[in-house]
């Protein structure tokens, strides 16, 4: 393990298992765990992860996909070595970076300038390194103007760019990326893609978690798809990515409502009955519920709308100016009075972020996957229903 | 150590067969891996002096403030208003009680302040630990060091003030760093496991308040030992016995020996204090293997 093979695995994965103890309620007081000592059904135990084992070729670029609790993340905190697998051994080859998350431990009452150095150490970067490159880095970010304000000062978006900045200019030999394609603007998505196409170019292994299937079928070469903490199978992106959507839409592939805060996500009709098919141009409503007290405070929902790997459509609640008297009860509802979809079956993505969207609370996908049936419009074809009229 | 681990009970059913999990990272030259945790440790050291004071009027003057005041506090009620002696210092023949309480008051409030501090330590940067992999024990090693740092500023202002007194002092205090040092390695190791045994247990934060407070009160800080009625009998043992069982009782006696009595400490307390660092490193490396790799997951 001590000399970085040029052509061997720059991950290899064996035999991984991962258990999470999860509490049934989770306190974590010394009473407790006294009182509690005997009763020890209070745990359930849950394998994030069983017996995971596959090898990433140094130089690809590396997705993993699945649906929510299927374990990709875990997989991914345990080859940044955040979590320590129960069983099984992974091998890194080469110099890691991750981004799971931007701008972790900076501090905010700390300048820019402060936080990049600090951030840069706390991702194993030298001063040395972070002096000859903060320059591309505050370029990078756009925040020339502001590296000597108190970090606490910053737009999310500010906050975001610098950490994105410093572990990108790490150049890394592996590179994990936890779903930050997710947060910015557009500008500053693409800007990361760029910048994730030119590290790939240089070699660099980048492992993708990601439930953007169309990003991660024209980003990665291979994908690996994980289940309930299974490995379902490895193989080339666009292979995989369709085979996982098959799977997906039939109807036992969706799996409903996994942990989290989100209670449900129905399609309902003006009445408020709940729809089992909506006729292409006809009102429609997609009713969100979630649990407030878990969240804690007014949230930002984001709809997603897919016929297989194609999103159709993305809309996002806090675009709309809603007070936090309305985010923060607990429903929300999209209504469209004319759905202009033509017949078919859909797929709708749902994530709950909190109001800054700094954080997903949870992610469905799929949250719901619909059928539009063929109205009067006569639409034979694609995925719009223009709504004309003939005559 | 305070709080229970939730999985003490129950490590008969961990899977004990090897492989356990294990990760191997292409070790990178180690004399760059030292150099980057060094610069880490003192990024992150930074962090806490920096933080501290920022966004206050005073600053940085708050550190200089905070122990004249609670010097002065205690000088007040205990040497005017309760007329607490100071013994002799043997052989300097030194009487001022505001000398004497500062040579162990010091001392005292590295431990306190790094120990109380340092239970948040993860707890506090559960985005850092959750999310970034990096030499956590760094974390409550650089809260530990912080304070080191202020103890050490707060020491050289002391001295010259003993100095003034009793230039001689400066001899003795040739054997400070040792002693500090000794003291650095209790206080670090008592804060990493503190600072562990607050993600499983979130009560340690309140019973390590609790326990600075009476452990205040039980070492002789602000009384002279003498005051021990050493004969009597608590629980069928010599309440003298009692009280030095306490490892603090040695770094009050060593750092006075030092700078009140002038004289250096005794083989004794040298010993007592050298077993105490050796121990509480020993269980702070033993809690820090077993119970580390799980944070961010209790987290």
């Amino acid at each position: 393990m001590t000399s970085p093979a040029t052509n061997g695995p720059a991950v290899s994965i064996e035999g991984v298992s991962k258990r999470f103890r999860l509490l049934q309620d989770r306190q974590s007081t010394v009473k407790s765990m006294v009182v509690n000592r005997s009763r020890r059904s209070r745990y359930t135990e849950l394998w994030a992860l069983e017996n995971v084992s596959f090898d990433i070729a140094a130089g690809t670029s590396y997705g993993l996909i699945g649906h929510n609790g299927s374990g990709k993340s875990t997989l991914l905190k345990c080859m940044a070595r955040i979590l320590t697998p129960d069983k099984g051994t992974i091998s890194v080859n080469g110099r890691l970076s991750s981004l799971l998350e931007l701008g972790a431990g900076f501090h905010p009452e700390l300048s820019g300038r402060e936080n990049v150095y600090l951030n840069g150490s706390i991702l194993g970067m030298s001063k040395r390194d972070v002096a000859s490159r903060f320059d591309d880095i505050v370029e990078f970010a756009s925040l020339e103007r502001f590296i000597d304000a108190p970090v606490r000062n910053y737009s999310s978006g500010m906050y975001v760019r610098l950490g994105f900045a410093v572990a990108i200019n790490l150049e890394p030999e592996i590179l994990l990326v936890d779903e930050i394609m997710a947060v910015g603007d557009e500008a500053f998505q693409r800007r990361c893609m760029e910048q994730f196409a030119r590290l790939k170019e240089r070699g660099c292994t980048v492992v993708v978690v990601s439930h953007n299937l169309t990003q991660v079928r024209s980003f990665c070469d291979e994908v690996a798809w994980l289940d309930t903490g299974q490995l379902r199978g490895t193989g080339p992106a666009g292979v995989m990515i369709d085979r996982y959507l098959d799977a997906l839409e039939s109807p036992h592939g969706a799996e409903q409502h996994r942990s989290g805060p989100i209670v449900s996500v129905d399609l309902v009709g003006p009445d408020g009955d709940p729809l089992e098919a909506v006729t292409a141009g006809a009102a429609a409503t997609f009713r969100i519920r979630w649990r407030p007290d878990e969240v804690d405070g007014p949230v930002n929902i984001a709809l997603g709308l897919y016929s297989g790997a194609l999103r159709l459509a993305g809309v996002n609640s806090s675009a709309s100016g809603l007070g936090p008297e309305i985010t923060s009860r607990g429903q929300l509802d999209y209504s469209i009075d004319h759905l202009s979809l033509a017949p078919g079956t859909y797929r709708l993505a749902v994530a709950l972020h909190d109001e800054t969207m700094r954080q997903v609370h949870q992610r469905l996908d799929p949250a719901l996957v619909f059928d539009v049936a063929g109205g009067t419009g006569g639409d034979t074809a694609g995925h719009l229903h223009l709504g004309g009229r003939w005559g | 150590m305070v709080g229970r681990d939730p999985t003490a009970g129950r490590q008969h059913r961990r899977p004990r067969a090897a492989p356990v999990g294990s990760l191997a990272v292409t070790a990178a030259p180690s004399r760059r891996s030292e150099r980057l945790g060094t610069e880490l440790l003192t990024n992150l050291t930074l962090r806490e002096l920096r933080g501290k004071y920022k966004r206050s009027a005073l600053g940085w003057t708050w550190s200089v403030l905070n122990p004249i005041v609670t010097i002065a506090v205690y000088a007040l009620v205990f040497s005017r208003f309760l007329r607490t002696e100071p013994p002799i210092g043997d052989p300097s023949g030194r009487n001022a009680y505001v000398l004497f309480l500062v040579a162990a008051l010091l001392p005292w409030t590295f431990l306190a302040n790094s120990m109380t501090a340092a239970t948040s330590a993860y707890t506090q940067n559960d985005s850092l630990v959750t999310k970034v992999w990096f030499p956590r024990v760094m974390l409550p090693v650089s809260v530990t060091l912080g304070w080191l740092i202020t103890f050490v500023i707060e020491m050289l202002v002391a001295l010259v003030i003993f100095a003034m007194v009793d230039p001689k002092v400066l001899v003795f205090a040739l054997a400070l760093p040792v002693l500090i040092a000794i003291e650095g390695v209790i206080v670090v190791s008592v804060s990493v496991m503190v600072a562990i045994a607050n993600v499983y247990a979130r009560d340690t934060e309140h019973i390590v308040r609790l326990a600075t407070n009476l452990w205040f009160w039980v070492t002789p800080v602000i009384w002279p030992p003498s005051l021990v009625p050493r004969d009597e009998i608590m629980f069928g043992v010599p309440i003298g016995v009692i009280v030095r069982c306490n490892p603090m009782w040695y770094v009050a006696e060593a750092f006075r020996d030092l700078l009140y009595d002038l004289r250096l400490p005794s083989a004794t307390t040298w010993a007592a204090l050298l077993a105490t660092a050796i121990v509480t490193a020993g269980l702070a490396v033993v809690v820090h293997r077993r119970y580390e790799p799980r944070l961010a997951e209790e987290l």
